[in-house]
């Protein structure tokens, strides 16, 4: 253990008297001392620095309610620095623009057709966003790029990845050169898992107690398939950034060959392939049933071979996305477990009910689960939330040095 | 001083001061400055605030020759105790210990009738304090270890393997007539711990103990700290649904789940049938022996072992992708590393991720050093809390 000595607090301080002003919007400066239980002169010198340093204005005055003189009040600069977060795949890029102190100022998307396109669309989109905001680039703090594959925790870069367009290797090096400015990669599924955990059911279901489910699990059912995990509030992502990876997990399914050579069983493959969606698509013609209508559990037609068809493969599917989240839940027992991506926003609540029933099967105290609240954006969003606490982390470190 | 450095001064910086003086047999004020970052003023008084509470006392020290020396200070060892135990089928060992982590008694008890356990244990603490000259006034912390789930959230046995009849009251019964706090932990999660601090734990952020035995366990400690989930079923993957070979032949357990393929009894049943005999340790031994004499059945009994072993052990990779992931369990060390290097290869096939796999390096009572050390951090840790 370290010690903890005043000078190098300053930071912690600052960092303080910022978050007081986020959660409170406008304040003088004794309701900052009071809310950060610092003296007043110790509040009122971060305030001036913090005023100095361009991240606070004085925005008028607050009438005393003891007919003494009004006091100044004090708030957040919108304009003192920005972040920016960028989701990518291999179809589109989205980018995301906000203020330090957590306004969205813009969003813009646009289709990428090969890969040396993606690196021009983040520059062009950044130069027109900040001339439009008639910033300077150096107001730019952070960028966080989400993508697939598993990011390197200490590093911020990829690490691995099944299929590794050139624009993975470069963008962080190459962004960084143009833009002058740290840039982070970091696993969209993580992403999602964060947005989830802020903004979504992380936040809207609580534990029966009333209390915040601090460890949740985001279970993403999508072309690829993995897990986030957030425990006591924070994303953890293991030890070499490998947290959370199920798609590799053996899987027991019927009419697959063998995962691997000299096994004795005939049913087995990994959960990507028998839960990605291709496999879901598999599923689905296995049964004959177009895949959406699969996963909705609703047919046009109600003949009884269909019905047939549809229960059975209804319930392969719950089945099997029980599967993927046995694993975490076990292992993590956590307060929550959050099922996510295309997969499930299709099959929406009759899907999970199933699942519920086919989770309860595997073993006792299955864990709670419900859908995902945070839609499309997931990753996006993600993205700016770890841009947001990355630059304000720099900021404040900057300042203590 | 604001309310803000108040709180600093009062717990942090004792609490700093405090771990360096467990770190040594007794130190100077200076010296105390030196190692903590404190300035001397800060040291002194927290010091003086440990001296104070009685955690703390000046040592006799020899004089040197240039006259007298600073006065040196270590901790009392007599300002509190904790006491562990490791409970299993008809036996208790229970230990108790200073707070300086010094052992002062141990003793062994036969455990035989259930529905007399509360009234037990809570006699085996009274003589442990007996035993080690201590008041109960000074015990700061019982940790029991046992098989079983118990949810943290109320500290009672939602699943008790050994004795059905502990549910829902046995910590309550003994936090009332002890009238001190009292815990029960599951006996995998104190191995973890133990391996934690005293195995391959040492210096590693994320380690997972998987101990494949009677039943299947895991012990998440992640960043140094245990996890035991929100409802204290965490790592409890006996009943993950894995592929089995086919057919198989069905042990007590659920079906289809990881508990069917690498517990002890699954394993048994795959040696029983391969000509090894019904002790999964003795069987790999054998088989280990044989094929270094080119035996093509051991070959595949070892293979079948590590397989089975290596497909489990690959969740705990994939979902928490630990640095290191110790193994434990009567057949994981009788095949030692000649085993551990067959299940290394198993999981590379399954899984990528780096993980170091490891067998488990503490022998000596895991269950109950687990114990004692988690009794003592929560102790500590409660010394300078609020």
């Amino acid at each position: 253990m370290t010690a903890v000595t005043f000078d190098s607090s300053g930071a912690a301080l600052a960092r303080a008297v910022f978050n007081a002003l986020l959660d409170h919007a406008t304040l003088t400066r004794a309701a900052i001392a009071e809310l950060t239980g610092l003296s007043r002169v110790t509040a009122s010198g971060i305030v001036d620095q913090l005023i100095h340093r361009g991240f606070v204005t004085h925005v008028g005055a607050l009438a005393s309610n003891t007919g003494g003189p009004s006091a100044r009040a004090y708030a957040l600069s919108d304009d003192s620095a920005y972040v920016l977060g960028i989701a990518v795949d291999g179809y589109r890029i989205a980018i995301m623009t906000a203020s330090v102190t957590g306004h969205i100022v813009s969003r813009h998307e646009e289709p990428i057709d090969d890969d040396e396109a993606v690196s021009p669309a983040v520059e062009r989109a950044v130069t027109n966003e900040f001339s439009k905001l008639n910033a300077p680039l150096d107001k730019l703090k952070y960028i966080v790029i989400g993508a697939s594959g598993v990011i390197d925790p200490t590093a911020h870069e990829l690490a691995f990845a099944v299929n590794s367009p050139s624009w993975k290797s470069n963008l962080a090096a190459q962004l960084r050169r143009s833009l002058r400015c740290p840039v982070a990669f970091e696993n969209d599924v993580n992403l999602a898992a964060l947005a989830e955990s802020r903004f979504g059911a992380g936040a809207n279901v609580p534990n029966a107690d009333g209390s915040r489910a601090d460890d949740m699990v985001l279970v993403w059912l999508d072309e690829g398939i993995a897990c986030g995990v957030i425990l006591g509030g924070r994303l953890y992502r293991g030890a070499a950034g490998w947290a959370g990876e199920i798609a590799f997990l053996p899987a027991h399914v019927d009419g697959w060959a063998d995962f691997e050579r000299g096994t004795q069983s005939s049913r087995t493959t990994t959960l990507q392939r028998a839960i990605g969606s291709r496999g879901v698509v598999a599923l689905a013609q296995g049964h004959e049933l177009d895949p959406d209508v699969l996963i909705r559990h609703a047919a046009a037609t109600s003949s009884g071979e269909t019905h047939d068809a549809l229960e059975a493969g209804f319930t392969e599917l719950a089945r099997r996305i029980a599967l993927a989240v046995a694993g975490p839940a076990f292992v993590f027992d956590p307060d929550l477990v959050v099922l996510a991506g295309r997969t499930v926003r299709l099959g929406g609540e009759r899907l999970l009910e199933r699942v519920r029933q086919e989770l309860a099967a595997i073993g006792p105290a299955p864990a709670r689960i419900a859908l995902s609240e945070t839609g499309p954006d997931a990753i996006l969003t993600g993205s700016m939330l770890l841009a947001l606490v990355r630059a304000r982390d720099e900021l404040f470190e900057e300042q203590a040095a | 001083m604001t309310t803000f450095e108040a709180a600093f001064a009062r717990h942090l910086n004792p609490r700093v001061i405090y771990d360096q003086l467990l770190d040594h047999e007794s130190l100077t004020r200076d010296e105390l400055s030196t190692l903590t970052g404190l300035t001397r003023v800060a040291a002194s008084a927290s010091v003086e605030h440990l001296v104070g509470r009685g955690l703390a006392l000046p040592v006799e020290t020899a004089h040197g020759e240039g006259g007298p020396a600073a006065r040196r200070y270590a901790l009392t060892p007599t300002a509190g105790y904790v006491i562990a135990a490791q409970i299993t089928h008809g036996n208790v060992t229970m230990a108790a210990a200073d707070l300086t982590g010094v052992l002062a008694a141990k003793l062994e008890l036969p455990f035989e009738d259930p529905d007399d356990a509360a009234s037990m244990l809570h006699r085996a603490v009274l003589t442990c304090l007996d035993t080690a000259g201590a008041d109960i006034a000074r015990l700061r912390r019982v940790v029991l270890g046992s098989p079983g789930v118990i949810d943290p959230r109320t500290g009672e046995f939602a699943f008790a393997s050994l004795l059905p009849t502990w549910k829902h009251t046995i910590t309550a019964e003994l936090r009332s007539s002890l009238d001190r706090p009292v815990v029960f932990e599951n006996d995998v999660n104190l191995a973890a711990m133990a391996e934690a601090r005293f195995g391959h734990g040492q210096g590693v952020r994320h380690l997972v103990f998987a101990l494949l035995a009677d039943g299947l366990g895991l012990g998440l400690v992640i960043n140094g700290r245990l996890r035991r989930g929100r409802r204290g079923w965490a790592g409890e993957f006996g009943y993950l649904p894995v592929p089995m070979p086919v057919p198989y032949v069905e042990v007590d357990g659920m079906p289809n789940s990881a508990h069917q393929l690498a517990s002890v009894p699954a394993i048994r049943v795959v040696s029983e049938a391969m000509g090894f005999g019904s002790d999964t340790a003795v069987a790999v031994t054998t088989a280990l022996a044989a094929s270094a004499r080119n035996d093509a059945t051991a070959e595949a009994f070892l293979d079948e072992v590590a397989r089975r072993a290596a497909l489990v052990v690959s969740h705990a990779c994939l979902l928490v992708d630990p640095e290191v992931l110790v193994l434990d369990g009567p057949y994981l060390a009788a095949g030692g590393d000649a085993l551990l290097d067959r299940i290394c290869v198993a999981v590379a096939r399954i899984s990528p991720t780096p993980v170091r796999l490891a067998l488990a390096e503490v022998h000596d009572e895991p269950i109950l050093r687990g114990a004692l050390q988690t009794a003592l951090e929560d102790a500590r840790e409660t010394l300078f809390a609020g």
